[in-house]
This record gives C-alpha cells, sequence and structure tokens, in this order.
C-alpha cells in the first residue's frame, strides 16, 4: 500500500493506492491521525485502492468520526469493488462518498 | 606588489572557472579512461602555461604551476592528478634545463609538481576518500605542497644559501598564500555548484563531528601550539647565536685592526724618524759649509741656493737669533720657535715634522740658525706606495660590513670612508663614551650591529655590520626549519589522523553496521570487531546484550503464546460446539477458524424456546486480542436480547448502542441474526453490515440473498436495522460466512469471490452441513494456493426439514 499526501491550506487529501486490509490499515491509521490537526475537509482518494478489509473500514470510521468533529470528510472515486463492501457494510449510510 | 597580487589573483582564478567549468561538464557522468587522462592532459596543460607565464616579482618568476595536478588529482581522478603532475613536472625541467627558463629552481620546481600529482591521488583516495575536499583542506594540501617547493629550493642548494634564501624570501609567501587560496577558491565553488557547500563557520554541536574531526581540531591546535613554541624558542637562540657571533667576529677584527695599524704606525714612526735624521744631516752639512764660507755674514742667496738645490730641500734659511730672516733660498715660511728649542734644549740639530709632508730641522749656526725644509710629499708617496697604509684596505668584516678609524675631529684617517667626515661619528664617540663597546644604530642608511674602541693614538676604530647580514644566517635557518616544522607536522597530523580513522572510526562503524543489522531484527548477528581490547570488550558486551535481550524475548514470546494459547481455548469454548440435535427438523453446523491464535469471528445458536431458534454470524473489524475482546462483548449482548425474546432488528438496534458505548477503540462488528420458528420455516433476519446470505430454496441453486442492509454495530449509536422475512421450505439451505471466506486471496492476489463460493456449494448441494463447511474450507485454502490469510473464516451453514422432520430416502 501506498500513501500520497496533499495539503492544499486546510484541505488533506490522502490518496491510497493497493490493499488497505489488516497488515497495512495501521500505517493509514497512524498517517491521518497525525495530519488531521487543523484539517477541515479531508479527501480520501481511493482511485488506485483494490481491495478494502474491515480492518481499512475501522480506519475510515475513525477518521469520520474525528472529521465530524473539525469539518468534513469524502471519499471519491470509489471503484465498484470498494463500493461494494461499503454497501455489504452499511458505510455507504455514514459515509459522503463521491 | 600591487600589480603581483592581481596577476597572482586573476590566475587563481582563471584555475577556479577551469575547474568548475570542468565539472559542470563531466557532473553526472561516468569518468572513464578516456575523460580521466583529458582531465590530466588538460591540467598538465595549465600547468605549462603557468610556468611560461610566471608573475615578475622582486627579479624572481612567481606561478601557481602546482595548482594544476593538485585539482586534477583532488577533484577528479587520482589518474588524473599523476599525468598533470608529470606533464607539468617534465616540462618544467625541459624547460629549466634547455631553455633556461628558471633554470637555478629546475629541479625543486620540477620534482614538487610531479609530487604535486602523486599526493593530490594519495590524498583523494586515502584522505578524502573519493569525497571533495572542504575548502580549509584544500587550502592546506595547496599551502603545504608550495611550502614543500620551498623547502625543495633550500635543500637543492646547499652550497649557495645566499640565493637560495632570495629565492625562497621572495616567492615563499606568494607562492604558498595564492596556490593555497585558489585550492581553496576551485573546493569552495565546486561545493557551492554540487550544492554540498556548508558554512564552516557554523558553530557544530559535538553530535555532528566525527570522531576524527574533533581529534584532527585538537591535533591542529597542539601541533600549533608546539609548532609556534618551537618556532619561537629556537628564532630567539639563533637571534641570540647570531649576535654572539657576530660580536666575536667584530672583536676578532677590531684586534686585528688594531695591531696592524699600531704596526703601520710605528713604520711610520720609524720612516718619519729617518727623514728627520736625513734632514738634520743635510742641515749640519748646509752649517759645516757656511761656517767654511766664513759665518752666516759671509754668505748670500746663491750660496744657499747651491746646496738647497743639491740636497733638493724646500728651502734653506739662516735667521738670525732674534728672530729675523738674514737670507733663504727657496719660499718657504719661516718656522719661528726652533731657536728657542735649540738653546733651551741645548742641542744643535733638531727635526720636526710639520704636517704629513714636510719636515723641518733647525741647527745651531755660530749664533744664529740655520733652517731647512724639505718637502717629503715623496716621502709619504713612498710610503704609501709601500703599501703600508693599503694594509688596512684589506680588512673585511663580513661581506658588507666596514670600518674606519676615526679622529678625534670625526676625520677617517683609514677605511671604508678614509680622508671623509662622517656624522656618524657622533653617534659612535657617545656609545664609546657611555662605555658601550657594543650597540646598534643606522649607520650609513643601515641598521648595523657596531663595536667602537678607543685607540692609543686618541682616534677611535669604529667596526660595523649590517643586521641584514648579522641575522642572514639565523633567517635562512629560521626559513628552513620552519617550512621543514611544517612538512613535518603535515605528514605527522596526517599520519595520526589516518590512524584514529582506520583504528577508530572505521571499526566505530563496523560496530554500527553490525548494530544496524540487529535494530533491524537480526539478533542473530554478531559484533566481531577485534581490532583493539576497548573494541573487543564493546563487541563482547554488544553481543551479551543481544544474547540477554534474546533470552527476554524468547521469554515474552513464551509468555504470550501461552497467554494466547489459553485465550484461544477460552474463546473456542464461547462457541457452541454440539451439533447433535435431538431433532429431525434441521441440521446446523458451524465453524470459525481464527487467522491468528484468536479471532473477531464468532458464530452462535440458540433455542430462544422450544421452536424458535436463533442463528448469528458476526465480523468484528481488526484481528487479534482486541478483535477478540470485542467479539466477547459482542457476542454476550446479541445473545442475552436474543435471549428477552424482542425481534432480530431491536435486538441489533440495543447492541448497537451498548456496544456504541465507550467505543474509544472505534471498534465495529458486522452481525447477521435469524431467528427461525420451526414450525412454520418462518424466518425475521436483519443484517448489520454483514455478508450477503447464501440461499438454496429446495431443488434449487444456491444464491446470493441480497438482503436488507444497516450499518455494521458500534460504528454510530441510534440507528434502526431493517428486518426481513425469509420463509424457508423444507430443504431449503441457508449458508452465512465471513468476509475471510470471499476475499481469502491466491498468489495473484485474485478474490476468492462469492461465485467460486456459490459454485462450490451448489456442487455440494447434497452433502450434509458437516461436510460442506470443511469441504469449502478446504476450496479455499487450495485457492490460496499456500498464501497466508489475513482474515478468519468463519461459516455456518443451515438446512431447513420441516416440521415433520428430515425425510428419509
Amino acid at each position: 500500500m501506498t500513501i500520497n499526501k496533499q495539503q492544499n491550506g486546510s484541505t488533506l487529501t490522502i490518496a491510497v493506492q493497493g490493499r488497505l486490509d489488516t497488515t497495512t490499515a495501521p500505517d493509514l491509521e497512524k498517517e491521518i491521525k497525525s495530519s488531521l490537526e487543523g484539517v477541515t475537509e479531508l479527501i480520501m482518494d481511493f482511485e488506485k485502492l483494490d481491495y478494502i478489509s474491515s480492518a481499512g473500514l475501522r480506519v475510515l470510521l475513525s477518521a469520520q468520526k474525528q472529521m465530524s468533529k473539525q469539518g468534513s470528510m469524502k471519499v471519491t472515486n470509489v471503484s465498484d469493488l470498494v463500493m461494494e463492501v461499503f454497501e455489504v457494510t452499511g458505510f455507504t449510510d455514514i459515509l459522503t462518498i463521491e | 606588489m600591487i600589480a603581483m597580487i592581481l596577476k597572482m589573483t586573476g590566475m587563481a582564478l582563471l584555475y577556479t572557472l577551469l575547474t568548475m567549468l570542468l565539472w559542470m561538464r563531466l557532473s553526472g557522468k561516468p569518468l572513464t579512461l578516456a575523460r580521466r587522462i583529458l582531465v590530466g592532459v588538460i591540467y598538465g596543460i595549465c600547468s605549462v602555461l603557468s610556468t611560461h607565464f610566471g608573475v615578475d616579482y622582486g627579479h624572481m618568476l612567481l606561478n601557481l604551476r602546482d595548482i594544476g595536478p593538485l585539482a586534477a588529482g583532488l577533484f577528479f581522478h587520482p589518474l588524473s592528478g599523476i599525468i598533470a603532475g608529470l606533464i607539468g613536472g617534465v616540462e618544467r625541467y625541459i624547460a629549466g634545463t634547455y631553455w633556461n627558463i628558471g633554470a637555478y629552481t629546475t629541479i625543486a620546481c620540477s620534482a614538487s609538481t610531479c609530487l604535486a600529482g602523486i599526493v593530490a591521488a594519495f590524498a583523494n583516495v586515502f584522505i578524502f576518500k573519493r569525497e571533495k575536499p572542504s575548502g580549509v583542506y584544500a587550502f592546506f594540501m595547496g599551502a603545504v605542497m608550495e611550502v614543500f617547493h620551498m623547502y625543495a629550493v633550500l635543500i637543492t642548494h646547499r652550497s649557495d644559501m645566499d640565493m637560495a634564501f632570495y629565492v625562497v624570501r621572495v616567492c615563499a609567501i606568494p607562492m604558498i598564500g595564492f596556490t593555497g587560496l585558489g585550492m581553496a577558491a576551485c573546493a569552495v565553488m565546486l561545493k557551492v555548484i554540487s550544492k554540498e557547500w556548508r558554512n564552516p563557520f557554523r558553530h557544530r554541536s559535538r553530535e555532528e563531528l566525527t570522531v576524527s574531526h574533533r581529534f584532527q581540531s585538537w591535533l591542529f591546535g597542539v601541533a600549533l601550539v608546539v609548532f609556534i613554541i618551537n618556532s619561537g624558542l629556537s628564532f630567539a637562540i639563533q637571534t641570540q647565536s647570531a649576535i654572539q657571533y657576530s660580536r666575536e667576529a667584530l672583536a676578532d677584527v677590531s684586534q686585528d685592526i688594531v695591531q696592524t695599524h699600531a704596526g703601520i704606525q710605528t713604520t711610520q714612526a720609524r720612516m718619519e724618524e729617518m727623514v728627520g735624521s736625513l734632514v738634520q744631516t743635510d742641515t749640519r752639512a748646509i752649517v759645516r759649509a757656511v761656517e767654511n764660507a766664513g759665518g752666516p755674514q759671509a754668505v748670500d742667496q746663491d750660496f744657499l741656493e747651491s746646496w738647497r738645490a743639491l740636497y733638493k730641500l724646500e728651502s734653506v734659511s739662516l735667521i738670525s737669533k732674534e728672530g729675523k730672516l738674514i737670507c733663504a733660498a727657496g719660499e718657504s715660511p719661516l718656522y719661528i720657535g726652533m731657536m728657542d728649542r735649540l738653546t733651551s734644549h741645548a742641542v744643535d740639530v733638531q727635526s720636526r715634522w710639520l704636517s704629513s709632508q714636510r719636515v723641518v730641522a733647525a741647527a745651531r749656526c755660530g749664533d744664529d740658525c740655520l733652517q731647512s725644509v724639505l718637502d717629503a710629499g715623496n716621502v709619504s708617496q713612498t710610503l704609501n706606495q709601500s703599501g703600508l697604509h693599503d694594509i688596512l684596505s684589506m680588512f673585511h668584516v663580513g661581506s658588507t660590513g666596514c670600518f674606519d678609524i676615526v679622529s678625534s675631529t670625526g676625520y677617517s684617517i683609514a677605511g671604508a670612508h678614509k680622508n671623509m667626515v662622517f656624522s656618524e661619528w657622533y653617534i659612535a664617540r657617545k656609545h664609546l663614551a657611555a662605555g658601550d663597546t657594543f650597540f646598534t644604530a643606522t649607520m650609513f642608511d643601515k641598521e648595523s650591529l657596531c663595536r667602537v674602541e678607543k685607540l692609543s693614538d686618541g682616534s677611535m676604530l669604529l667596526v660595523l655590520l649590517p643586521l641584514d647580514e648579522v641575522y642572514e644566517e639565523r633567517d635562512i635557518q629560521a626559513y628552513e626549519s620552519l617550512l621543514g616544522d611544517i612538512l613535518l607536522f603535515t605528514v605527522i597530523y596526517l599520519l595520526i589522523t589516518l590512524l584514529v580513522r582506520y583504528i577508530v572510526a572505521e571499526n566505530l562503524q563496523l560496530v554500527n553496521r553490525s548494530l544496524a543489522r540487529i535494530t533491524e531484527g537480526d539478533l542473530n548477528e554478531t559484533v566481531n570487531v577485534r581490532e583493539a581490547s576497548e573494541f573487543a570488550s564493546l563487541s563482547d558486551d554488544i553481543n551479551q546484550t543481544v544474547n540477554a535481550l534474546k533470552g527476554y524475548i524468547a521469554a515474552a514470546k513464551k509468555r504470550i503464546e501461552e497467554e494466547l494459547e489459553f485465550a484461544r481455548t477460552i474463546q473456542d469454548a464461547a462457541l457452541p460446539k454440539n451439533f447433535d440435535f435431538p431433532r429431525q427438523d434441521f441440521e446446523l453446523f458451524a465453524m470459525m477458524d481464527p487467522a491468528r491464535e484468536v479471532g473477531g469471528d464468532f458464530y452462535d445458536f440458540f433455542f430462544i424456546d422450544s421452536n424458535r431458534l436463533a442463528m448469528v454470524i458476526a465480523d468484528v473489524a481488526g484481528k487479534g486480542i482486541p478483535a477478540a475482546l470485542f467479539m466477547m462483548r459482542s457476542k454476550t449482548a446479541v445473545r442475552g436480547l436474543a435471549g428477552s425474546g424482542i425481534t432480530p432488528s431491536e435486538i441489533l438496534y440495543e447492541a448497537n448502542n451498548i456496544l456504541c458505548e465507550g467505543n474509544d477503540a472505534e471498534m465495529f462488528v458486522t452481525v447477521w441474526i435469524g431467528i427461525i420458528d420451526l414450525r412454520t420455516g418462518e424466518m425475521r433476519c436483519a443484517n448489520a453490515g454483514h455478508e450477503y446470505p447464501m440461499l438454496m430454496r429446495a431443488g434449487g441453486d444456491y444464491e446470493l440473498f441480497k438482503d436488507k442492509h444497516g450499518l455494521a454495530l458500534a460504528a454510530m449509536e441510534n440507528v434502526r436495522f431493517k428486518e426481513y422475512e425469509l420463509k424457508l421450505e423444507p430443504g431449503d439451505r441457508l449458508f452465512v460466512y465471513t468476509d475471510g471466506v470471499p476475499e481469502a486471496i491466491d498468489p495473484q492476489n485474485q478474490q476468492y469471490g462469492t461465485d467460486r463460493l456459490r459454485d462450490k456449494l451448489n456442487a455440494l448441494r447434497n452433502a450434509p452441513m458437516t461436510r460442506v463447511l470443511p469441504d469449502v474450507r478446504a476450496d479455499v485454502e487450495a485457492f490460496a494456493g499456500g498464501v497466508e490469510q489475513f482474515d478468519d473464516i468463519t461459516m455456518l451453514g443451515f438446512v431447513y426439514y420441516g416440521a415433520d422432520g428430515r425425510q428419509t430416502p
């Protein structure tokens, strides 16, 4: 998994590439937690995300909870496979997916 | 001087420019053999040009020839340095030997240029290790090379030190300085171009400095102090001995001059006495002739004239006792007083030197007196011609010193300023009066060491030696030892630096490398640096520490493994295992296979009352102990709520709120729950974000049942869950699972997927669930092909046979 961060003012875009599973989720979690200060808009770019497991979902949930306190978060460019996971797990109800 | 500085600066800048251009052209390209040779030749040509376009200064040609090989060897490649050194050095030898350009220093110059290339190559490989040297180091390289150059000039001209010393005195400072500065400029510009330049004066903390760096700083400081003290002391000693030596030399010369002078004076006195006697004899002869002629009154001027001519006298005069001239031949002043002396001393004749030229003799002639004057000029001439006075002029005081015998009136009787009056005499007399034999004063426009001595005749001997000459030997010695010491200290400094690097720094790096491997997790790495007892004991200590750590880690691992094993047992025990039901209306089998020791999945089934069976399958996000703990909480909550008889959606609603409470770890769990009334086959289900169930209608195929979904539990409070009804007919089969099944991956990262799962289930459509589940599990494993699975695999299979029970075929 590769993580690309791009900060533009208070907007932080995190592009994730590869598989977001049990082994890689802690890295993303650490990365997000360390860079959320002062961010009011978090964009998760999942264009190149191949797979997301429940551990990955947990990271998203955690980020979503944090961002609801300080701004907003949206998930963009979600592939069909990942979208299916969001739908199955009901995450479509709590995430802003574009 | 200013012209020289400007020209030398210009040449140094040309070198800098050339180095920058070459560097920019070659950077990023491999330095092939051809390029190395090319760089060597270019710098060699620069070296040659330096020889032929030297800067004229104090009759010497200054040049920056040695920068060529140094720059080529230090900044580019050792081979380039050696080539440039050979070209510059050999050409210098030819130019000196055959074209007579700077022939005097041919050997020293050509040798030092060749050596410059070799030194640069050596420094590049062993000292700077192919890194670009900093400006300070480059300065030292250039300066020390020129120090060697100057030293070589001195040692190749042992028999001709004056000239060699002159060359060194003129050339040393500009050549050492500008070669050093030129090298420093090249180094700094290269660092700037390659963006490696750091301000050398920036304060650096101890952490940033290497051991050898700190050692070098200290060594440099100590060497500098020792060097200054040593040079100062030897300079002072040499000054003392130069003065002592010169004083002795002056005293010796003085003594000789005094003796010779005395000898000359004695000789002169004798000669004068002889001349006096001669005139006396002549005078007496004339007196006798006068008496024979009848006394003073009887002779006339002609008579006297004949005698005067005979004896070649200047004049002959007869003087009465009253002092009146009676008669005279030749023109001559009258010397009164001689008569009185004759009378008072009661002698017949006496003579006296009137000046250095005239001798007068007077003799009693009856009652009167006869005076004859001899012009002894020719006698003096004879004296002079005899070389008596010239003997003194043969004395030399050193090579530039001089002496004078000065009369009490400040008139030089003999010596360098003979027959002259000079004002320095006054200074000398003052010191003589004060009792200083030796003194230093500006004499004849030169600061000189002087010695004065009063001679017996009242005159004064002044001997002096210009300080330039007094200190010449000392200055040569000082330059030679200064240059030699710089070279010696440089060699010692380099040796110690290299030793420190090889003994301390390199071994430390070896230790560090091993430590890095240990840090990366290779606890079997051993440190084995045994170059010195300190390193051996350091290695042993580190190895012991690592061994001890290995022991602790193994103990901790064992403890964790044991605890995990316990945890696994407990978790395992929490899942119902009894699939033997004392009734025929359904069949149920389930299994949970954690990816690690403990898992986050669980299944559950239990009777709410005698006819209603609840089935649960769930998946906690994440793995391991946190997931296992959350799984236990979730299982307890769901089972507890289900027992109270509420509907599945209500169960999930309540369970969600319970699990949300204090969910600081932000865990969540997907749950599918179904409660079936075994009498009717009616089933009420709810799905909180869990995988779609697989449903097989009797006689048909398994299909993914896309049920109504809600959000996973513990994600958000007060979420309402949709509930749906499913009517199972006898023979219908239901298969629920966690994502570990469809998301298992093969070596190509392909997922097992629900399609494969469905096909496999269809293949096993009539098999009992006790066979279906292990077969699916085996199929997944075969699909994974040895790839380690990261997710727990949990399945629950249910077959409904209807209220009438299993149809026995």
